[in-house]
């Protein structure tokens, strides 16, 4: 697959997942009355589920994802595959975010502290959690 | 209207975002060699950052009702008691904030929800800290996810104090 075509599925993963992380904030916003980072804080948790979900199925063997820049070199041999992991990256990449995350935490330091370490390690181990999660879950069942 | 607008900015803004990460992290860890867990950590920070300067930037020119903030309040030392600090609850998504000027609102989806957030990620982070794990050196996902979260918010704070610097205040 060429730089420019997997651009292009990055490029359209990402659109996507940007407008869905819009939509999502929205209602969770709308339905739960909570304060604005549960948003993202629920954002974040999906969107790491989903990864660890997509990548574990679609690169079949644990390849070591520390080449995650060389995708497009380690899987030359699936075109389709590769397109989806690449389009999984864009994806899921652009529904999390940790921008607004940081701007959040920045704005909860003055004074809620409380909720600023439930954001903070919150996100951390759920995350982590989430897509330890995804990836066990997508073995078991792709297996 | 103003909703398919807004949506339409979101999704420019996050397909060019995307592709922005894609390039840092071909040019870190492709080009320079460094693993990529440290280019998506260098993705998020930049990305904190440059949120910090787009946020005061925005806010700072324009009062939420549209108006020019060029004469002010006195400087206070305080974040709280600046022009820009938000009203109510500060951490609701920036396009929800600028509820008068659809300038500001679209702008606001454009960079800040879109660019920046399809930009930075946190879900190639956690999947690469259960990465180091799976590869036995935990005290690196330790280091990736402190390390992360820190500098993250000591960029904001940098951001804040450098997008200050852009605003013309009398």
């Amino acid at each position: 697959m060429t730089t420019f075509v997997s651009f292009l599925c990055i490029m359209f993963g990402g659109a996507l997942g940007a407008v869905c992380r819009y939509f999502t904030q929205e209602l969770v916003i709308r339905w739960t009355k909570l304060p604005g980072w549960v948003s993202i804080f629920f954002v974040n948790i999906v969107g790491s589920f989903l990864i660890g979900l997509a990548m574990a199925s679609l690169l079949q063997k644990t390849t070591d994802l520390q080449h995650l820049g060389r995708l497009s070199l380690e899987l030359h041999t699936r075109p389709l595959q590769e397109g989806l992991a690449i389009m999984a990256v864009g994806f899921c990449g652009a529904y999390t975010t940790f921008s607004s995350f940081s701007l959040d935490n920045y704005f909860l330091v003055h004074g809620k502290y409380v909720q600023l370490a439930l954001n903070m390690l919150g996100s951390l181990v759920g995350a982590f959690l989430a897509v330890w999660a995804g990836w066990s879950l997508s073995q078991m069942v792709f297996a | 209207m103003e909703k398919f607008m807004i949506v339409l900015c979101v999704g420019c803004g996050g397909g060019l975002g995307a592709a922005f990460r894609h390039l840092i992290v071909e040019l870190v860890h492709g080009f320079v060699g460094w693993p990529s867990f440290v280019a998506v950590m260098i993705v998020n920070v930049l990305g904190s950052f440059l949120i910090g300067v787009v946020f005061v930037s925005i806010e700072g020119t324009l009062q939420r009702n549209g108006k020019s903030r060029l004469c002010q309040v006195p400087f206070s030392r305080r974040f709280e008691d600046r022009t820009w600090w938000p009203d109510g609850d500060p951490t609701i998504p920036p396009v929800e904030q600028f509820q008068f000027d659809l300038h500001q609102k679209l702008l606001t989806a454009f960079v800040i929800t879109g660019f920046l957030g399809g930009t930075t990620t946190f879900s190639l982070f956690s999947l690469l800290s259960l990465n180091l794990i799976q590869a036995g050196t935990w005290w690196w996902a330790l280091v990736n996810g402190f390390g992360t979260l820190l500098l993250g918010l000591a960029a904001v704070i940098g951001g804040f104090h450098v997008g200050e610097k852009l605003v013309p205040r009398h």
